[in-house]
């Protein structure tokens, strides 16, 4: 019989593997306490039960027995990634209207609006909504 | 209760409403937006405002079900298969009217529940000392796990990483920092809130640019003199499917993990399972409706009463309205109850009038409703996104709070992407402080003797419970992966 791989949870399984041994190895560097398990034991405890589940996932990638369904496409997830990061730092240097304004514009477009005059509709119709109901009516310092 | 509390109840149902309606918004996404702005308010406004949205959504996503076969959420899966079959055959008012008053029923049932056994069992939280409450809070995380779509495994790793986040910050008992990465602001501990907007607002996001759009048919418009036709049909059906219904709904609610989807299944099942026309169901028979969606609602109530009663949220929703009590300074358990006129009795008569609001605003506005669901996401997304920043912002006012917001957003994406859930891993974050504490304070009462787990009644039964549901789980995974192989395996 085909053995069908799941290549999804080799990868998901190794990273998990990796981070439990991080994970463990800064938990050794916490002191120990008296009289009780102190700080270092429930995270060693969690990076040992972690290792072993994610063994597990990668056990089962190997035997896998399922074709996995086709990933979604990653580029246009990485686009809205990047535009929100971008929006996260452009807040704190331009300030909400610009900031906002210029996000929603372009996750509009990634979110296949084409019309120009759509895409500066909804910057600005989303830019005035979210102004109106939070930083004047709530009173909440954008 | 005054005009004030009334208008905040009101307002948080017809934003659920709304966001119930939207295909592809949740009523977990719009609380997790919504919950930082509710500092500004007081305790009360801001629990019945959340609670009004959790009703609101609940019910909300039955109408894109039935109407353009799209459920608003998993609940509404079930009601899509008789609803959008009656819808088809030009009974569109008379299945939206049915879904309306399941969910008026169910919700008033849930109600009940929550009010006899909310207060009892608070009492009984009483007798829980440090081993009663560990071993509860594994019960739950297990529970939660095992229900979890995709593989246990995947379920008990969301598990964890939610617990490891919770380790980061000032331990509880010795005066070090874990994992802070040289970070001061996460000396505290990893924020509540741009978690709760990561996993569930911005995961989605990144999610959904990734997904076409939802193919919808185009909704008939919707008569508002015909929105009454259930009225006969609801009789017909009799009481006896409605409170059964409501009885499993409120019963699986109370469970940790149990949810709204889990509660529509159990009663759809049980419905056909029980009818004298078995193959009729999935053609569009009033029963298909009923069933799910009186036992969805009656969820909402059953959910609310391990939440208020021990802190142990039923699902997703309430883990996050956990977030807002805490966030509130209001802790569930006992001390709640006793002081039960300030907040405890608000909450309960906002339940019930919640589930008025959704009968009259339900029906009244159904026509509406039914329009949203063609409204495109490329309109609402934005807003969301700008939303979940802004609100990111609000709840720390440091630009920290809003790149951790991302981040988590693209942890959450990547859990997503590779087949884990994602609420394990917030009631993880929730629920993992104080299942150290008391794990920690016990061993110092036992001296270090783990005995102590399986020496109090009720640490042994929970214990055992917990290892029931992995049990259960491991062998239903093993089982359905048999059935995989089996379908899979070439022919000889």
């Amino acid at each position: 019989m085909d053995r069908l791989r799941s290549p999804r949870d080799l990868v998901s399984g190794t990273a998990l593997l990796a981070l439990s041994v991080l994970y463990y190895v800064a938990a050794s560097d916490l002191p120990a306490a008296e009289g009780e398990p102190g700080p270092a034991f429930l995270p060693k405890l969690l990076a040992a039960a972690l290792f072993s589940l994610a063994a597990t996932i990668v056990v089962g990638g190997l035997r896998g027995c399922e074709r996995e369904a086709a990933a979604a496409p990653v580029a246009q997830p990485l686009l809205a990634i990047a535009l929100t990061l971008a929006y996260a730092y452009a807040y704190g240097v331009a300030g909400f209207f610009p900031a906002t304004l210029g996000y929603t514009f372009a996750l509009a477009a990634v979110f296949g609006v084409r019309s120009a005059r759509r895409l500066v509709g909804i910057a600005v119709a989303t830019t005035v909504f979210i102004f109106a109901a939070l930083g004047w009516g709530l009173g909440i310092p954008l | 209760m005054s005009a004030g509390v009334f208008l905040h109840l009101a307002g948080g149902v017809v934003l659920g409403l709304l966001v119930g309606a939207i295909p592809g918004l949740t009523a977990t996404l719009a609380i997790a937006l919504l919950l930082p702005f509710t500092f500004t308010l007081p305790p009360v406004e801001a629990l019945l405002m959340l609670t009004g949205i959790y009703v609101g959504g609940i019910y909300g996503g039955s109408i894109t079900a039935i109407t353009v076969r799209i459920p608003g959420a998993p609940a509404n899966t079930m009601t899509l298969l008789d609803g959008h079959a009656m819808a088809r055959a030009g009974r569109t008012e008379e299945a939206l009217g049915l879904a309306t008053f399941s969910s008026f029923v169910g919700g008033i049932g849930g109600g009940v529940v929550l009010v006899a056994f909310a207060p009892q069992l608070a009492r009984l939280a009483l007798r829980f000392q440090s081993p009663e409450t560990f071993s509860l809070i594994v019960l739950a995380l297990v529970a939660v796990a095992s229900v979890s779509q995709g593989s246990f495994a995947k379920g008990l790793a969301s598990t964890v990483l939610g617990l490891m986040l919770s380790t980061v910050g000032l331990d509880q008992l010795v005066p070090v920092g874990r994992f802070t990465l040289d970070l001061p602001e996460l000396l505290v501990g990893v924020p509540l809130l741009p978690v709760v907007i990561g996993l569930f607002a911005l995961a989605e996001l990144f999610a959904q640019a990734g997904e076409p759009p939802p193919r919808t048919t185009v909704a008939a418009p919707i008569a508002w003199r015909s929105v009454l036709d259930f009225v006969p049909t609801a009789r017909r059906v009799g009481a006896k499917l409605f409170v059964k219904s409501a009885a499993i709904g409120a019963f699986v609610g109370a469970l940790p993990g149990g949810g709204a989807a889990m509660a529509a299944f159990l009663a759809y099942t049980e419905a056909k399972r029980s009818s004298s026309e078995p193959e009729r169901f999935g053609t569009g028979i009033p029963e298909g409706i009923v069933a799910p969606e009186t036992a969805n609602n009656a969820m909402t109530g059953g959910a609310f009463v391990p939440m208020l009663a021990f802190g142990i949220p039923g699902d997703a929703v309430t883990a996050v309205i956990l977030g807002g009590l805490l966030i509130q300074g209001l802790t569930p358990g006992p001390l709640l109850f006793r002081e039960a006129g300030l907040v405890m009795t608000p909450l309960f008569v906002g339940y019930f009038l919640a589930y008025g609001l959704v009968l009259v605003l339900g029906l009244a506005l159904l026509p509406g409703f039914a329009r949203l669901a063609t409204i495109d996401r490329a309109y609402l997304l934005p807003f969301v996104g700008a939303v979940a920043l802004v609100a990111a912002y609000a709840s720390e006012r440091t630009r920290f709070a809003m790149l951790l917001t991302v981040a988590v957003g693209v942890f959450g994406f990547g859990l997503r992407r590779f087949g884990y859930p994602l609420v394990p891993v917030l009631l993880g974050l929730l629920l993992g402080r104080p299942l150290e504490a008391n794990f920690r304070r016990s061993l110092v009462v036992s001296d270090n003797g783990a005995w102590i787990f399986l020496a109090s009644p009720i640490s042994a039964v929970l214990l055992a419970a917990a290892l029931v549901f992995a049990l259960h789980a491991c062998r239903r995974r093993r089982l359905d992966e048999r059935g995989r192989r089996a379908a899979n395996s070439p022919r000889a």
